[in-house]
């Protein structure tokens, strides 16, 4: 099977515009490809990962942060109200005060309706 | 006692030495293997690049991250993919070089600026003079080709010209094998038409 004429043509006109490379972009190009294969890692790279690891690190920070932070805070009220059940039970002239609250303003409310009367 | 324990760690430490050594022959070997494959390609790519990307300068930016990716990422791969694998990558390259112009104009070209964008793409299309030049260098068919919609021209710069398979070279653009016949059907009669020879 012969190959087509204008494939022939379009290869040999595109060798032709690959050869026809002037000589300054011919260096860079072997620059590049000697960077390529001697320090096949950018820099660019490099900062990449370490703007990933920094994101990572930020958002453990804030997530431990919100879970320590909200315990703290309601660690703290259950040991005032705590403390103030304590208090009351240590003092038993206080408890009956309170128990006997009722009566005594009721008493009072009588007290001044007898004399008023 | 003392004398075998010597004889057992100097045999440790040479057998060390020469893994240590092979290990950078064949560093070295491959690395030589990768000089002369870039070599070959790298005015192929590059007149790729330029094609589609149309200014030098971007050209170069296309073909050196193209070359970093290839060496980083596929130098293990057998030797026998490499051909394929590096024109996928700069394929890819050149994708994303368009995508991140046409961000970059809708960034700042707004629809009021719509002569400015037009400019800026009249701009990226090769000169009238510079076509009439090409064609006066005997390079009528290049003219030609750069004149063909993307995706007929990738087919004739991958199938015609670096002489990949039709799969490969779906592989390559990312689409079926189907649609790179048909690209190639269309690209190949618009040439002969424009040659003036339409019925071969």
């Amino acid at each position: 099977m012969t190959e087509d004429p204008i494939n022939k043509q379009i290869k040999q006109s595109l060798d032709a515009q690959a050869d026809s490379i002037d000589r300054q972009t011919q260096v860079k190009l072997n620059e590049l490809r000697h960077a390529a294969i001697k320090h096949p890692q950018t820099n660019q790279f490099n900062r990449f990962q370490w703007s990933l690891v920094g994101i990572a690190a930020t958002t453990v920070m804030v997530i431990s942060l919100m879970l320590i932070l909200p315990k703290q805070q309601t660690d703290h009220i259950d040991d005032s109200f705590m403390f103030e059940d304590l208090e009351l039970l240590a003092n038993e002239a206080d408890t009956d005060f309170y128990q006997d609250i009722d009566f005594l303003s009721w008493l009072d409310e009588n007290q001044w309706l007898e004399s008023d009367i | 006692m003392d004398i075998a324990l010597n004889i057992n760690f100097n045999q440790s430490y040479h057998r060390e030495g020469l893994d240590k050594q092979a290990a950078e022959m064949t560093t070295q070997s491959l690395n030589n293997q990768l000089d002369a494959f870039l070599r070959t390609q790298q005015n192929q790519a590059y007149t790729i690049a330029l094609m589609s990307v149309r200014q030098e300068s971007d050209a170069m930016d296309v073909i050196q991250e193209t070359m970093m990716s290839f060496v980083n990422a596929y130098k293990h791969k057998p030797q026998n993919n490499w051909k394929p694998l590096f024109y996928r990558i700069l394929q890819n390259k050149i994708n994303d070089h368009h995508r991140k112009q046409k961000s970059w104009l809708r960034h700042f070209f707004s629809s009021k600026d719509s002569e400015a964008l037009t400019a800026q793409h009249a701009s990226q299309q090769p000169s009238p003079l510079s076509v009439i030049k090409t064609q006066e260098t005997g390079h009528e068919m290049i003219a030609l080709i750069k004149k063909l919609p993307e995706k007929q021209q990738q087919v004739v710069l991958y199938r015609h010209w670096q002489q990949m398979t039709v799969e490969e070279t779906a592989s390559i653009m990312q689409i079926s094998a189907g649609s790179v016949k048909t690209h190639l059907f269309r690209a190949t009669k618009k040439l002969k038409q424009a040659l003036g020879n339409p019925d071969d």
